[in-house]
């Protein structure tokens, strides 16, 4: 029951929404949208590592 | 007990994805997959002493046996396709949601076939 992880994500989400805004106040809009995605990749890797992680042992549990 | 566990766990993620929603939807998305990740991974080991029940109740069947693995599969099925589908429709995306559950019913169908064909040997031989 790691509730880390969430927070993690969660800091990472505000991070990303607070340098969109302080790059849009700059008027780099094209860094903001870089950087939107660079957080969302790294959301994602983590994602996938426990959608991975749950459904082997969904595998395993219900031995498909 | 564990039910404080999973409702705790439930309400943080849902205030942290309410709190993403207007600035980053995506990350709030993944944020609620993670949520709901977490919580059935909590579950899933509990279902052991279901499975050990069911084991010894299709050992007792004398008949086809295998008719509890079948079951199996088809919650198992249930329950990822709802889990996905759920997610996607939870942020708008209805459509898939509706494609996601649609393939889980097929799914479902495709492996009790066994069991129709099965049904329908056993009444072509009680008919004289």
């Amino acid at each position: 029951m790691d509730i880390q992880i969430i927070f993690r994500i969660a800091a990472t989400g505000i991070l990303v929404a607070v340098l969109n805004q302080v790059l849009i106040r700059a008027g780099r809009e094209e860094q903001a949208m870089m950087t939107t995605l660079a957080g969302l990749v790294v959301v994602l890797f983590w994602l996938i590592q426990y959608i991975n992680e749950l459904f082997t042992s969904m595998q395993t549990l219900f031995n498909l | 007990m564990d039910i404080y566990r999973i409702t705790a766990l439930g309400l943080i993620g849902a205030v942290l994805c309410v709190t993403l929603k207007k600035e980053c939807p995506q990350i709030a998305m993944g944020i609620s997959i993670l949520t709901s990740v977490l919580i059935l991974m909590f579950i899933l080991p509990r279902f052991e002493t279901v499975f050990d029940v069911l084991e010894r109740i299709d050992s007792m069947l004398t008949g086809e046996s295998g008719y509890v693995r079948l079951i199996l599969k088809i919650v198992a099925v249930g329950y990822i396709s709802s889990f996905g589908a759920k997610i996607c429709e939870d942020f708008g995306e209805s459509s898939i949601g509706h494609k996601i559950e649609l393939g889980g019913k097929i799914i479902i169908i495709i492996i009790s076939l066994p069991v129709i064909t099965g049904l329908l040997d056993m009444l072509g031989e009680l008919m004289p």
